[in-house]
């Protein structure tokens, strides 16, 4: 009797090791250099967010560009949350053959890369992220933009129009602090980097034109809030800002700002149409190009152009930063600004231009190797055509300036 | 930052919210004083915001291009919509539990994952043109308040909704505690058997609860989608919590409708609150957990006090069959 | 005499009344449920066709895929996985819902377990090895699990507090707690947790979770015992049934109430620390992701049973699982498409219970049933079809043939010595049941000469699928003849 329990016992535990070692995981397509490309893409939520939006348009651009070097359409895989299951998305896209994986959350950056490291042959491309840098993981890339090369030429045209509301004489004396310089406001989501990096940029955009300018932010601890981000709007509206820009993905700011009657620059989405009163100006990434990059890189066997320790920064030359301006005057105006940051002869953090604690910076250490450490290890001050300035995304894509300059003050 | 300045706004603000949560309070209020524990409600607000967008965008298709947007009708035929919609997720809930004798707080719960399931759906998809037009138009019904000082501004710029909604909480107060209609209805919600055997069609009685129930929360989860967005743009999220919220005020009223006005007005205090105290996270999510941990007190309170005035209807939650007897 | 009439007149009878089935037999029960299930399946289909025209199909290959891929094993296991946590939760809340005592918490006792173990598995000292910090990320979630859940509990025995209002305020007092924790934990401002690096389980059959398998093996194994064996599931059983009763026999209600949301509480903390530490290994505040109430529904859908709360576990981790991935095969947001597929599945099967206890009758007048009657045996001879009396003596018959067979099978079970043994023959003995009754059916017509003829097997389809007509013609038949009687009286 114990000798056939015994028996069976073994049999079914050899069975279930026979089964596991049979069964085999998920194998990745080898790729080879000058076949079609077969995408995938992960975002977290769907076209419903201007954000997400933004990157599955820029997808069928990209994909319409690139024609026959591609197999059939991306896979586009919509509302994926930042857990467990952007791993399995993952999974899923490579047991469907795909090559290449994007993704657009900074939290789905642990499972693309956990799934990087597991299917060495599907390179994996993940934006906003940070660790490509010291992950040395050859298949695994980070991208971002010089987004804020777009905030500064559209906050230069936000000062266009300051100077042309100070010149009407429309402002109002709640407009101006008391040591006379004009209020603006901010709305960001969270107070890292990236948002630091956003608004610092657009703040001196605007004080390139009207060079008296003080600003708030407030922040709503989420990037999708609409009522948190209509309430911020409000409030920095009452506390007398006279424009108003924010970084975060709803129409709660710009809503606001329309029914108030304030100027409003926005990020992603051109308000033109449904903040007609009120829109100014508008920057977003554009993703097209990346994409396009990546694919090409592939088809023909080379290192993807422009990237920099598996890092890719777009610039405006590349079209990864988009921009337009309400006002034709302006927008030429401002064109000429682009052309300068072209050359390089404008720097859009040029240390003359800002102090901190009343000094112009010369050295400043940023934590651009995010090993959770926080802790600053890289020089980001650099000196260059006769300009010193903080060399924003050029040691890692996503910004590191996480510097409060004088004249920003945060609000929470 | 004029304290004053902010104090307005911020007043002005809440009650705006409190509208939303009075319509959902005062809805689930009906369903629940005829027994049922209708979990459905922040799915019925989804559809009823569904219904406002669906309504707006039929009547924008029905007007030819050249003719202007009336800005009456831009608000009310939405509404209507949202009434419909609204009473259909109340006639939804009350087959289920009366007809095909479904547990409550099940069918309640799938009502409500479906409800935000489909409503999210279908608003994200709805076409966008002449939206701006809609737009205009439909600022209108909400009258400007600048010129009306501090006083105009927080009781004269809301929008008819408000007032609206603070009408139907006093005209259920009446009808449930002074008619007899409300009296048969308190009786099916405390003991379906005695006014069954009393002649009163509890059945019937339900039914119609749920269907009025659900119209008034489908109004204020319109009054949100349409109020935000000014009609202009097509997302919808977060109406749900305004559902859950608002069971929480019905429990905080203690089932009547004249202090939900007041406790509607509370709770939508609480939860804009954050966004105007500035405060390290603890204070952020403190005033967070605030109107959850009020209601839970109201709730410890009456239940050990034991006071009839204050109970649950004894009813709730139970479905009435008549074999059963 | 008058207001007699009118009251009379404005009773309005709908037409068709509801009444609680009897005895209905286990296969036509099981066949309701099944026809429910591939139904809801339909259902979404179709609602998936109207949604983007074209993908009926590509809707269930998809869904198939996604769950049933034999060339990958990970996709079986990330499924069992699923069902595993669903099983989990829908257990915990059996013992709970058995005593009437309406739990709907699960979503905040889980959460809050996420949050202990997410805590010591993060910010415990990292020189201890990775079991230590396991099984210390294990009980402190169990502890959270269980205060979570006695609180309601407590107020429910001594002030009669009603538990579902509360429960539902702990889910919400749950959530904001898991945001704050996020946003003290993650000074960085991204607010996000990323993965954990110590306090995880590895990799095994390409999944991370797939101990929650076996723990959800045990828990069913000990949740079976505990409700069907235990003198606790017995006590559980009688003050669901009644309070007053269990008060009568002498069971202290108060204990019963806060032991089993104990209970509960504790397997609550064991799906939380497996959801941080081995599925996910991350945590934020929507971590459970609504599977609390899933797991509710599941709970109710099987009649607490732990064999039932089984089949929909696995049937409700198919339809998230593999709806997931059809999305994308369709273009729609995984997340919007999965709820609203769940949605239907659940308000399907839930119609579908309806129909298992209760029956729609429809109000006739005595004469038209006799006349119903007289037509029905006539209508029997005619298609040669057994009528009731007929049956009922029929199946007496079979009744105690069949019990003679089972009663040998039984003895032949009990004379077995060995304890074990005697377990498995009894399982093979329930497995085998359809198929041994089955083939008792066969022996006893063929001893009957009863032969199954596919002609008279047509005839009983037919006879069944008239049957409508049948009906529609025996209501006019009456009419007519109503309509000449009463022309026969007036003239």
């Amino acid at each position: 009797m114990k000798k056939s329990f015994v028996r069976t016992f073994v049999v079914t535990v050899l069975g279930i090791g026979a089964l596991t070692l049979t069964a085999c995981d998920v194998k990745a397509k080898e790729y080879v250099a000058g076949e079609k490309v077969k995408i995938g893409l992960i975002t977290l939520h769907d076209s419903q967010s201007t954000y997400d939006k933004n990157f599955i348009d820029a997808m069928s651009v990209a994909a319409k560009n690139l024609g026959a070097r591609i197999d059939g359409d991306p896979i586009i895989k919509t509302g994926i949350n930042e857990d467990q299951s952007c791993f399995n998305a993952a999974r899923d896209l490579v047991k469907q053959g795909c090559n290449v994986i994007f993704a657009d959350s900074f939290g789905h950056e642990e499972y693309m890369l956990k799934a990087a490291k597991k299917w060495p042959q599907v390179q994996f491309c993940h934006a906003t992220g940070t660790q490509a840098l010291t992950a040395k993981q050859s298949n695994y890339h980070n991208a971002f933009a010089s987004i804020y090369e777009g905030r500064f030429l559209a906050g230069y045209a936000a000062g266009l129009k300051l100077q042309k509301m100070v010149e009407a004489n429309s402002l109002k004396e709640s407009n101006y602090d008391a040591n006379g310089n004009i209020k603006l406001g901010y709305v960001g989501a969270f107070p890292y980097a990236e948002v630091v990096s956003g608004f610092t940029s657009w703040y001196l955009g605007v004080k390139e034109v009207v060079s008296n300018v003080v600003m708030d932010v407030t922040f709503t601890k989420s990037w999708y809030d609409f009522n948190a981000e209509e309430a911020g709007a409000r409030a920095l509206i009452n506390g007398g800002a006279a424009l108003v820009s924010q970084h975060a993905d709803s129409m709660g700011a710009p809503g606001e700002c329309e029914k108030q009657g304030v100027p409003n620059v926005t990020y992603n989405v051109e308000t033109k149409d449904a903040c007609p009163n009120t829109y100014v100006a508008y920057s977003r990434i554009n993703w097209a190009p990346y994409y396009e990059a990546v694919v090409n890189a592939m088809f023909d066997g080379k290192a993807i152009a422009g990237e920099n320790n598996n890092n890719y920064t777009g610039t405006i030359a590349t079209g990864s930063v988009e921009y337009n301006v309400a006002d034709a005057e302006d927008l030429a105006k401002v064109k000429l600004i682009e052309a300068e940051l072209k050359a390089g002869t404008r720097k859009v953090f040029d240390c003359s231009k800002f102090t901190v604690g009343g000094k112009n910076l010369t050295s400043y250490t940023a934590d651009v190797e995010d090993m959770g450490d926080f802790a600053p290890e890289s020089e980001a001050i650099k000196t260059e055509n006769g300009i010193t300035f903080f060399d924003e995304s050029a040691k890692r894509s996503a910004p590191y300036f996480d510097i409060i300059i004088d004249g920003i003050t945060k609000l929470n | 930052m004029n304290f004053f300045d902010t104090a307005v706004s911020f007043l002005s603000l809440a009650i705006k919210f409190s509208t939303v949560f009075l319509f959902g309070a005062t809805g689930e209020i009906i369903n629940q004083k005829s027994g049922h524990l209708n979990m459905g409600t922040p799915g019925i607000m989804y559809f009823g915001a569904l219904g406002g967008v669906l309504g707006e965008r039929i009547y924008i298709m029905c007007t030819p291009a050249e003719m202007p947007l009336n800005s009456v009708l831009i608000v009310l035929i939405p509404v209507l919509f949202a009434i419909i919609f609204g009473a259909f997720g109340g006639l939804i809930f009350s087959f289920f539990t009366v007809t095909l004798h479904c547990n409550q707080n099940v069918t309640g719960l799938t009502l409500t994952t479906l409800g935000v399931g489909v409503s999210c759906l279908f608003i994200s998809g709805m076409p966008m043109d002449r939206m701006a037009e809609a737009g205009l138009q439909m600022q209108s019904a909400f009258p400007g308040y600048k010129s009306l000082g501090w006083f105009g501004e927080i009781f004269l710029s809301q929008s008819w909704f408000t007032y609206l909604g603070i009408v139907i909480a006093i005209a259920t107060a009446i009808i449930i505690s002074k008619t007899k209609v409300g009296l048969n209805l308190r009786a099916v919600g405390e003991n379906a058997a005695a006014a069954d055997s009393a002649g009163i069609n509890v059945n019937a009685y339900r039914y119609i609860a749920t269907i009025i129930g659900g119209a008034i929360a489908g109004i204020g989860g319109a009054f949100y989608e349409l109020d935000k967005t000014k009609g202009m743009f097509n997302i919808a999220d977060g109406i749900d919590a305004f559902g859950w919220l608002a069971l929480c005020i019905v429990i905080f009223s203690m089932w009547k409708p004249l202090i939900a006005i007041f406790a509607s007005f509370g709770f939508a205090c609480l939860s804009i609150l954050p966004s105007f105290v500035s405060g390290n996270d603890y204070i952020t999510y403190g005033l967070k957990i605030l109107p959850y941990l009020a209601t839970l007190l109201v709730l410890i309170i009456t239940s050990i006090i034991n006071s009839k005035k204050a109970q649950a209807p004894a009813s709730l939650g139970v479905t009435y069959f008549r074999e059963d007897r | 005499m008058e207001k007699v009439v009118s009251k009379e007149k404005k009773n309005f009878k709908f037409p068709l009344y509801v009444t609680k089935k009897i005895g209905l037999p286990a296969w036509k029960y099981w066949l309701i449920r099944i026809v429910g299930i591939l139904g809801a399946f339909l259902l979404a289909g179709i609602v998936c066709t109207i949604l983007k025209p074209g993908t009926f199909g590509l809707f269930f290959s998809e869904l198939f895929r996604g769950c049933f891929d034999f060339s990958d094993i990970t996709t079986i296991v990330e499924l069992l996985v699923l069902t595993s946590l669903l099983l989990l939760i829908a257990l915990a809340l059996t013992p709970a819902f058995k005593m009437k005592f309406w739990n709907i918490g699960a979503e905040g006792q889980i959460l809050i377990s996420c949050l202990v173990s997410a805590g010591i598995a993060k910010f415990a000292p990292s020189d201890l090895p990775n079991i230590v910090i396991l099984i210390m990320a294990c009980g402190g979630a169990i502890v959270a699990g269980i205060v979570w859940s006695v609180i309601p509990a407590i107020f429910k025995a001594f002030f009669n507090t009603n538990e579902t209002l509360f429960t539902l305020m702990m889910n919400y007092i749950a959530t904001v707690l898991g945001g704050l924790a996020v946003s003290v934990w993650i000074k960085s401002g991204s607010q996000s947790f990323g993965l954990l690096k110590q306090g995880i389980f590895s990799e095994i059959m390409g999944s991370t979770g797939t101990l929650t398998i076996v723990f959800a093996i045990l828990v069913f194994i000990l949740v079976f015992f505990y409700i069907k064996k235990s003198i606790h599931g017995y006590e559980v059983t009688v003050v669901g049934e009644s309070v007053n009763t269990a008060r009568y026999v002498g069971i202290n209600v108060r204990k019963v109430i806060i032991r089993t949301m104990i209970f509960t509480g504790a397997i609550m903390g064991l799906i939380g620390f497996l959801i941080v530490c081995a599925i996910n290994q991350t945590f934020n505040d929507s971590i459970v992701g609504g599977k609390g109430f899933t797991g509710v529904l599941i709970a109710w859908l099987g009649h607490f049973e732990p064999g039932e709360i089984l089949l929909f576990s696995f049937l409700a981790a198919v339809m998230e699982q593999g709806t997931t991935t059809a999305a994308s095969a369709v273009s729609m947001s995984s997340f919007l498409f999965s709820s609203i597929c769940t949605g239907i599945f659940f308000f399907v099967i839930i119609a579908c219970e309806f129909f298992s206890s209760y029956q729609i009758k429809a109000h006739h007048n005595k004469e038209f049933m006799s006349y119903h009657g007289e037509q029905k045996a006539l209508r029997r001879k005619k298609y040669s079809v057994q009528d009731p009396s007929e049956k009922e003596q029929y199946r007496k018959d079979f009744a105690a043939f069949f019990i003679t067979i089972k009663n040998e099978k039984l003895e032949k079970i009990k004379s077995e010595k060995n304890g074990f043994k005697r377990f498995v023959k009894t399982i093979g003995y329930k497995i085998s049941y359809p198929f041994s009754w089955m083939k008792a059916r066969r022996t006893f017509n063929k001893r009957n000469n009863k032969h199954f003829s596919f002609l008279n097997l047509m005839k009983i389809f037919g006879y069944g699928i008239t049957y409508p007509v049948f009906w529609i013609t025996c209501h006019i038949r009456f009419a007519k003849l109503n309509k000449k009687a009463m022309k026969g009286e007036n003239a």
